[in-house]
């Protein structure tokens, strides 16, 4: 039989199907979700499907939508919110952070907020500073949430039917430049784990852990540096929060060499906890190499499109860097 | 007494070149290791050099507002050094009092240990020494003074891979070739074989002999200019050639390797023998040991027939020489040629093989 091979904004569609028609009380709410189909296009025809009751255009209000969502999932609905850019999550972050994120915990335990976030982040679509971030970091660093990144077609149906089985709130950052990938995705409703790293490739001379987009262009660059003789482990931890450092500690005791690739600006980047754990364990003493990061500029993104490729990491500077660590400093 | 050069440091991971703002010391002048000798400007910000050795200022080879590569020289130290390689295996050797090698003055050290690291506990100058934690580990398990050792990395950070052995300077020493052997297993290497026969002879004293097998083979491959390239992520030709010879020293046989530019004249033949003879008496500099893009192993007093030899990157051809016979002035060699076979085939071999014999015909003569 043939894999079936769909995109990653189909695969996302087909998840929000599959679980409105498992569960009556799953529903989406965002802003142009409905008729438009979505600004990039993941809602599509679920209002046709399921109706504008389960599929609920908002108001231009991000702290609106998200707190509807919160009152909701209290009194016994699954919402899935959509925020069109995750750089609007910014206006609502008290609903995300002080009431999403800790109401399980004000009322001892007693109520909880199944509620999933799916937002869109990244750069590389041309739209300039307010709408090109990678805010992950952000999030990962508020205990009550779960945080994470699919970073293909598959991991974005299987991440988000978890997330949505989830009690608690989880937020999905989706990379828009995956929204048009292709790859293989099972039709029946299988969950990702989340909480668990998964190895995507291994090889004996650097481990290196990717996130969102920059997962593809890893497995790129390292098929590129095999054909050098340089065989690297990928490791996607698919999940911010938890973090499961098990798989990348178990590389790096193999390896001896780190390197860790994201979009986000490099400083206090969610990379920089991967680093920081793993030299807070015993895998510190088998690097035999400084830990590399290779990350995004500490800069607003730049809205012309070459100098807004130039500020993140791409395949070439993947590769490069990656031979760098096998040089050695 | 040895010299010594305080160089460009590299100052941070990017830093290729930097800028020499004020050379504070001048010809004549004592200063001590530690000292502030220099002040360099990088892309980020101006920074003072210290001097990582004793000794005495004989010449400033730099000037302010020149833009030097890392590792270039900003002066030259005349120090009271005489074993050079002491710094190479770990510790001093007992009979010699050990002195620095020529080695790049290392970066400050960036970030000092945490509190509770075992590294705190350690002497002061043992924490001051920029290592990843597993070299650390590593050193006190092996119980090496980390203090002693020169790193690898040009960044100045001592590895794993920089922490000998334990044992005696000579199996220490065995362990850094066993090392290098390794990495020899990287190239597919093939040899050939050819019996030479000549009148006239070669020089009976091994160093002056040196230098007529390398004027003879620099020639062949100079004509045979497939042997001069390397492999590395494909093949390329490096700029110059490096031509290593076989030195018997006190620490067992290195190979000290010379540039063969200017190979026909006296000039270079003074170099040669007085590399060999620094060689001999275990003074010679680590970074004249290394990199030799071809070798000569002569071991025609030996009476042997010939010799294999293992290509060690980056060299990518050697020639050994075995000696058969001298009969009435009529000299046999046996010459093998090893080469990676990546740059070259038999065939290339055996031409440059015939074009070898018959230069050393002309250096035996004496016409060369």
């Amino acid at each position: 039989m043939s894999e079936r091979i769909i995109t990653y904004a189909e695969a996302v569609r087909e998840a929000i199907g599959q679980a409105m028609e498992a569960d009556p009380s799953v529903f989406m709410l965002g802003e142009d979700i409905g008729v438009y189909g979505g600004a990039f296009g993941v809602s599509g025809d679920l209002i046709h499907r399921f109706g504008e009751d389960r599929v609920r255009d908002t108001p231009i209000s991000e702290l609106g939508i998200v707190g509807a969502a919160v009152g909701a999932a209290l009194t016994g609905m699954k919402p899935i919110v959509e925020i069109q850019f995750s750089d609007f999550t910014a206006q609502a972050m008290d609903q995300i952070v002080n009431q999403a994120a800790k109401i399980h915990f004000m009322l001892g335990g007693e109520l909880a907020v199944p509620m999933v976030l799916r937002a869109p982040l990244g750069s590389g679509t041309g739209a300039a500073a307010q709408h090109s971030q990678s805010l992950e970091a952000w999030f990962a660093h508020v205990p009550g949430l779960k945080v994470v990144m699919p970073s293909s077609p598959y991991e974005a149906k299987g991440l988000l039917l978890a997330a949505l089985d989830d009690p608690n709130p989880v937020i999905v950052l989706e990379h828009k430049l995956l929204y048009k990938t292709s790859g293989h995705v099972p039709e029946e409703a299988y969950r990702s784990e989340i909480g668990k790293s998964k190895v995507l490739r291994e090889g004996n001379d650097l481990t290196v852990v990717a996130t969102g987009v920059m997962v593809s262009r890893t497995l790129e660059a390292a098929s590129q540096l095999s054909t050098e003789g340089i065989e690297l482990t990928v490791i996607d931890p698919r999940s911010l929060t938890p973090l499961d450092m098990d798989p990348i500690n178990a590389s790096v005791a193999q390896t001896g060499r780190l390197m860790l690739v994201q979009e986000a600006p490099k400083h206090v980047g969610f990379m920089a906890e991967i680093a920081a754990c793993v030299s807070e364990g015993p895998a510190i003493y088998s690097l035999t190499e400084p830990v590399k990061r290779l990350a995004g500029l500490d800069v607003p993104i730049p809205y012309a499109p070459q100098l807004e490729k130039s500020v993140v990491p791409q395949l070439d500077d993947i590769v490069s860097a990656a031979r760098e660590v096998m040089r050695g400093v | 007494m040895p010299r010594t050069a305080v160089v460009m440091p590299k100052m941070s991971m990017t830093m290729t070149e930097g800028e020499v703002v004020e050379i504070l010391v001048s010809v004549g002048q004592n200063i001590s290791a530690g000292d502030v000798v220099a002040v360099v400007g990088t892309d980020k910000t101006d920074m003072e050099v210290e001097s990582d050795h004793d000794g005495e200022v004989v010449e400033i080879s730099s000037a302010p507002g020149q833009v030097l590569e890392v590792g270039a020289p900003l002066f030259v130290l005349e120090t009271e050094g005489e074993d050079l390689l002491a710094g190479m295996f770990g510790d001093a050797d007992p009979a010699a009092p050990a002195e620095e090698t020529v080695a790049p003055v290392a970066m400050p050290p960036a970030t000092s240990a945490a509190p509770n690291s075992p590294a705190a506990l350690a002497p002061a100058d043992a924490q001051s020494v920029l290592a990843m934690p597993g070299a650390r580990t590593l050193a006190e398990e092996r119980g090496v003074d980390i203090t002693a050792i020169v790193p690898a990395s040009p960044a100045g950070i001592v590895k794993q891979s920089d922490i000998p052995l334990a044992g005696s300077r000579e199996e220490r020493a065995r362990d850094q070739i066993a090392i290098a052997v390794n990495t020899a297993m990287h190239i597919p290497q093939f040899s050939v074989t050819k019996r030479i026969k000549f009148k006239g002879s070669l020089s009976e004293d091994a160093a002056e002999r040196f230098v007529q097998l390398a004027r003879a083979w620099v020639g062949t491959i100079r004509s045979h200019t497939k042997f001069t390239q390397q492999y590395v992520n494909g093949v390329f030709a490096p700029a110059n050639v490096r031509v290593a010879a076989l030195v018997r020293s006190p620490l067992g046989y290195v190979s000290p390797a010379i540039d063969a530019a200017g190979i026909e004249t006296d000039a270079w033949r003074q170099r040669a023998l007085s590399l060999i003879s620094a060689a001999r008496e275990n003074r010679i500099a680590v970074e004249n040991l290394g990199g030799a893009s071809t070798s000569i192993t002569d071991l025609s007093e030996f009476g042997i027939s010939s010799a294999n030899t293992l290509l060690f990157p980056p060299q990518s051809s050697g020639i050994s020489i075995g000696s058969l016979k001298v009969d009435n002035h009529k000299v046999a060699l046996e010459v093998t040629l090893v080469a990676d076979h990546r740059i070259a085939d038999p065939g290339d071999a055996a031409e440059a093989l015939v074009t070898f014999e018959k230069l050393l015909r002309k250096v035996a003569n004496g016409d060369s």
